[in-house]
């Protein structure tokens, strides 16, 4: 078991800079989600620290020990791979000796290991068939076991669960959760699966052009975005953006308006605003209540409904011609067209400054 | 009523169809002509009627048979042997050409080897096809390995991201697209017995030392000579397939190994080796049909000299068929060669099956 | 021309034998009795040698009377050979695979007292091929290659066209078609008779002719076109434009190269003196390959009895399965 530490490391293509400058901290055991948009560099910081990309600058700790020149064997990782990386040549059994088979292991070791692998991942019985008769989830679990006999300091998942249809994502994802508790080691995890960050993560990283956008528990980057992308980029239905004008600022509270919003005092979180500027104002549809006769803070028109079940989403039309998204936890007729009017929790809003 | 699926296939009819003429008209039909010949007197010209003659081309090529020479003896009865100490034997022509024993006729002598004082002689009716057969399968086993081989390695080498690697891999496939008629004539100079341009790299190399050798006009080194050239030519061309093949290998693969520390070695046997194995099938059937064709090489080069050393199979069949005007020889070499290519493929196929 | 003719592919020439009386035998195609074709020339061939060869080496100067004997040769080779200024003392041209060798070596074997095949009735190759002259033949010819006389199979075709120009070769066994090259490279060349190895000298005729197809509907418009061409003017015509033996005496005394006194005159003596034609059989476009075959693998070292034994064999099972070729 082993912490983890990047500091300042930068990474280029060529002349393309993809990485650029990433301080992250990982502790002994901790379960750590990348996470960002697609081309964001979440890959390539990974194999960076996995060694199957080298270091253009900054350092890279495993365990306290600068791996930068070490080769990926010697960093006591393990990796698993989107596209499961499992031979199709070889039986479950040799797919997941496969690492003592290359270091030569004793067939008793060997046999006992991938018996303890097979054991964790439920998996006896397949151990004699190929992959070619093996679902999505059984290959991937089978990379895992691989992963498992190598006893690594570090696990690195690189989207392992990208190639499975959603329920069986679902399985493996508690899986792969439980798997964590049994071994205690620390797991670098990609995803864009904001569920699957928000679910197995102690700690997020939040990626965005290779750059640190911010790092935290699940919750706090949930309920505490430092910036616009990140409460825009966690939460589904994604964040609402209301553009709104600062008609006053008080201490730490600003107080902010527009034509379909009444106004209201917002904490600014030190924030820097002025007034008689633009603001951004972030309310997650989840906070959004509807409210009879069209009163309340926020005023439009339902342009869309759709009907989950346990849930309602709507789609309105500000007044001042915005859209807006809100998540009803209930079932819920309207008929398009209809006026509505919406209130929330002013504590539960953010106010960030608008984008450049 | 024509359904929508006749229309169609008769569409795909139309399409199959010039190939369909073509393969029976150049294929189909001529080995059939081929295999009726050879059962036959049939000329190339001739204003004899054409006869069934049953097997009796098969048993003139394929006549063997065990002669015991005693040594000769002079009055005493003691063993004469020459200046050298080899026992002296009556000449095979006084047995292949006596009367007495018709049996024997038209028999020469193939190969002998030494049993106590006597001397067993393998006579064959036919010791150039006997010499053809044996030199086109030493060919073959020799081809195989060496131009597979090379090729594979050449694969390897070429199938990296490198500067100016697209020349090399030009370089490679040039002498593919060059006639092999032009290639032939090329190493007939290469292989000069006086002043071509081996002998002269080979003296140069070892400070004049060298002795030249007549690589061509030797019966010990022609064949070899032809065996190192062919493979040359064709190398290139499944050092192509071998790329395509190489190329289907998941990178992914690769980083596992990478991940679980495997040698070069390790990586080759556990990763591209097994990932090659349907290309290795192709690229082994497809040279073992070219060499069991190797005709230019030999009539541009040796004419199956010298002694006989360089014969082939089809070059004998095109020998007799056209040259001699053989046709029925001819085609009774081309059916023996087919139904031995046929049995190769079907012990190949055999032992490249997809176990599972 | 016999196999096309015993084939049925050509028909006898609807002309009058009488027409072609002059001309050189080399050049008229018989099949049984009857005439198929007629050639505008001949060829002939010569042993190539320098003046100087001759001179420095102190060598009788062979004649059309007075061939050198098979002795005087070899010990023209020899003393070539002694004089280490050729990479070989003489080149028979192995390197011209295919027609030349029975065409150009066929006669030496003759000379010997040998033959392809028994011409008394074409049934068989049997005492010709391996009979004790043949035996002799073979022997020596090995031993031109073996003794480091001549270049063997593996020669290069280049050396083949230009080794006796460069000098690389003492003496040269060629036709008369390359006989203008050589007189443009060498100037001092002469052009000597066959050596005689006992039964006169011997050398090859007989070359491209013209024959009536079988199936033609005017075989007299082609009779005619034959008869035009092989007028004296067109003969001397043809041999000035690509340098062979015309084939009448008239017309060569038309031509640059063959009147009396002309550089290549001697071949015209040659031909109608030593040119035997090769033998006249259907059967002879296999014999000629089979022996093309046995001289490379004698010259190649095989043993000479049992080669020869072994074309003889397969000489005659040829005969045999065309029942005899119509002999
Ligand atoms: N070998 C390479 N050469 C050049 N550019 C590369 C290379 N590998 C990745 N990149 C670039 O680096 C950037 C980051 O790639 P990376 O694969 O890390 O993205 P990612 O965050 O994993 O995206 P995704 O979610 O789609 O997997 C991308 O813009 C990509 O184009
Ligand atoms: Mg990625």
């Amino acid at each position: 078991m082993a912490t983890v530490k990047l500091k300042n490391v930068t990474k280029s293509f060529g002349t393309t800079e993809v990485i650029k400058g990433v301080d992250i901290d990982i502790e002994d055991g901790e379960f750590v989600v990348f996470v960002g948009p697609s081309g964001c560099g979440k890959s390539t910081l990974l194999r960076m620290i996995s060694g199957l990309e080298d270091i253009t600058s900054g350092t890279i700790e495993i365990g306290g020990v600068v791996v930068n020149d070490l080769p990926p064997k010697e960093r006591g990782i393990a990796m698993v791979f989107q596209t499961y990386g499992i031979f199709p040549h070889m039986t479950v059994r040799e797919n997941v000796a496969f690492g003592l088979t290359i270091n030569k292991a004793d067939k008793q070791t060997k046999e006992a290991k991938v018996q303890e692998a097979a054991r964790i991942l439920q998996m006896e019985h397949l151990l004699d068939r190929r992959p070619s008769q093996l679902s999505g989830g059984q290959r991937q679990r089978v990379a895992i076991g691989r992963a498992i006999v190598r006893d690594p300091k570090v696990f690195l998942f690189d989207e392992p669960l990208s190639n499975l249809d959603a329920a069986l994502r679902m399985d493996m994802r508690l899986e792969i959760g439980k798997l964590h508790q049994k071994l205690a080691a620390t797991m670098i995890y990609v995803t864009h699966d904001q569920v699957e960050a928000m679910t197995l993560a102690d700690k997020i990283v939040v990626l965005k052009d290779g750059k640190v956008m911010q790092v935290g528990a699940p919750m706090e980057l949930y309920h505490e975005p430092a910036n616009l992308f990140v409460a825009g980029f966690l939460g589904a239905p994604s964040m609402n953006f209301i553009r709104v004008t600062v008609e006053a600022l008080d201490g730490g509270e600003a107080r902010v308006t527009n034509k379909a919003l009444d106004p209201i005092v917002v904490d600014t979180r030190g924030r820097p605003f002025a007034v008689g500027q633009e603001a951004i104002l972030g309310v997650r549809p989840q906070y959004l209540h509807p409210v009879p006769d069209a009163e309340g803070k926020l005023h439009g028109k339902i342009t869309v409904t759709e009907r989950l079940g346990a849930e309602t989403v709507v789609e309105v039309t500000l007044e001042d011609g915005e859209p807006l998204i809100a998540a009803l936890s209930e079932d819920r007729i309207y008929q398009s067209g209809e006026k509505i009017g919406f209130d929330f929790d002013t504590g539960h809003a953010q106010l960030f400054p608008p984008e450049d | 009523m024509a359904s929508k699926l006749t229309r169609s296939n008769g569409v795909g009819w139309a399409f199959a169809l010039p190939g369909f003429v073509l393969i029976t008209t150049f294929i189909i039909l001529p080995f059939f002509f081929a295999f009726w010949f050879s059962l036959t007197n049939q000329r190339l010209i001739s204003p004899n009627p054409t006869e069934f003659i049953g097997l009796s081309n098969y048993e003139r090529l394929l006549g063997l048979d065990v002669i015991t020479l005693e040594p000769e003896r002079d009055d005493t009865g003691k063993i004469v042997r020459d200046e050298d100490g080899e026992i002296q034997y009556p000449r095979v022509r006084t047995i292949t050409r006596n009367p007495d024993f018709p049996e024997y006729k038209g028999m020469r002598e193939w190969f002998r080897w030494q049993s106590g004082d006597n001397a067993k002689v393998v006579i064959a009716s036919d010791v150039v096809f006997m010499k053809a057969l044996v030199n086109t399968l030493t060919f073959v086993v020799f081809i195989v390995p060496l131009q597979g081989g090379g090729a594979l390695l050449l694969a390897l080498l070429i199938n990296q991201r490198l500067r100016g690697i697209n020349g090399f891999r030009t370089i490679y496939f040039m002498p593919v697209v060059i006639s092999i008629v032009v290639i032939s004539l090329l190493w007939r100079f290469i292989y000069d017995g006086n002043d071509g341009l081996l002998n002269n790299i080979l003296a140069a190399l070892t400070f004049g030392l060298f002795e030249p050798v007549d690589w061509l006009g030797n019966p010990d080194t022609a064949l070899g000579s032809i065996i190192v050239m062919s493979a040359w030519q064709g190398v290139g061309l499944h050092m192509v397939i071998w790329l395509s093949g190489l190329q289907t290998i998941s990178p992914t693969l690769y980083e596992v190994a990478a991940i679980e520390g495997a040698s070069k070695w390790q990586t080759f046997r556990y990763v591209t080796w097994p990932g090659l194995r349907n290309t290795a099938i192709l690229v082994l059937i497809v040279i073992t049909m070219q060499a069991f064709a190797l005709f230019a090489q030999i009539d541009v080069m040796t004419n199956g000299g010298p002694l006989d050393s360089t014969q082939t199979l089809v070059f004998q069949a095109v020998e007799r068929g056209y040259g001699k005007q053989d046709i029925s020889g001819g085609s009774a070499i081309s059916v023996i060669l087919f139904f031995m290519v046929l049995a190769i493929s079907l012990v190949q196929r055999y032992l490249t099956r997809e176990r599972s | 021309m016999p196999n096309w003719a015993w084939s049925g592919y050509l028909q006898p020439l609807p002309i009058d034998e009488s027409e072609f009386d002059d001309f050189l035998p080399g050049t008229k195609g018989y099949w049984d009795g009857k005439l198929y074709s007629i050639g505008l020339w001949d060829a002939a061939v010569a042993l190539y040698a320098r003046e100087s060869t001759l001179d420095d080496l102190g060598l009788r100067r062979p004649t059309l009377e007075k061939p050198w004997t098979g002795e005087e040769f070899m010990a023209a080779l020899d003393a070539a050979k002694a004089s280490g200024d050729y990479e070989y003392a003489f080149d028979p041209g192995m390197a011209w695979t295919g027609e030349w060798y029975p065409y150009a070596f066929s006669p030496f074997l003759q000379s010997f007292g040998g033959d392809i095949v028994d011409r008394s009735t074409y049934k068989t190759a049997e005492g010709a091929l391996n009979g004790e002259a043949a035996m002799e033949f073979g022997e020596w010819w090995q031993s031109l290659f073996q003794d480091g006389y001549a270049p063997g199979t593996s020669q290069d075709p280049a050396d083949r066209d230009n080794g006796f120009i460069e000098g690389k070769y003492a003496f040269q066994w060629n036709g008369n078609w390359a006989a203008v090259a050589a007189l443009e490279g060498v100037d001092e060349v002469v052009f000597l008779p066959a050596p005689d190895f006992g039964n006169g000298s011997k050398i090859g005729a007989a070359s491209w002719q013209f024959g009536i197809s079988a199936a033609s509907e005017h075989p007299d418009g082609a009779a005619e076109f034959i008869e035009f061409a092989t007028q004296d003017k067109y003969l001397a015509a043809f041999s000035d434009g690509i340098g062979l033996i015309p084939a009448t005496a008239s017309a060569a005394q038309m031509t640059e190269n063959y009147k009396d006194g002309g550089p290549l005159a001697v071949f015209y003596d040659l031909s109608e003196a030593q040119a035997m034609v090769r033998p006249v059989s259907p059967g002879y476009v296999v014999a000629a390959k089979v022996f093309e075959k046995a001289l490379a693998d004698i010259a190649n070292g095989a043993d000479v009895a049992d080669t020869l034994d072994a074309a003889v064999d397969e000489i005659d099972a040829d005969i045999e399965k065309n029942g005899g070729y119509g002999h």
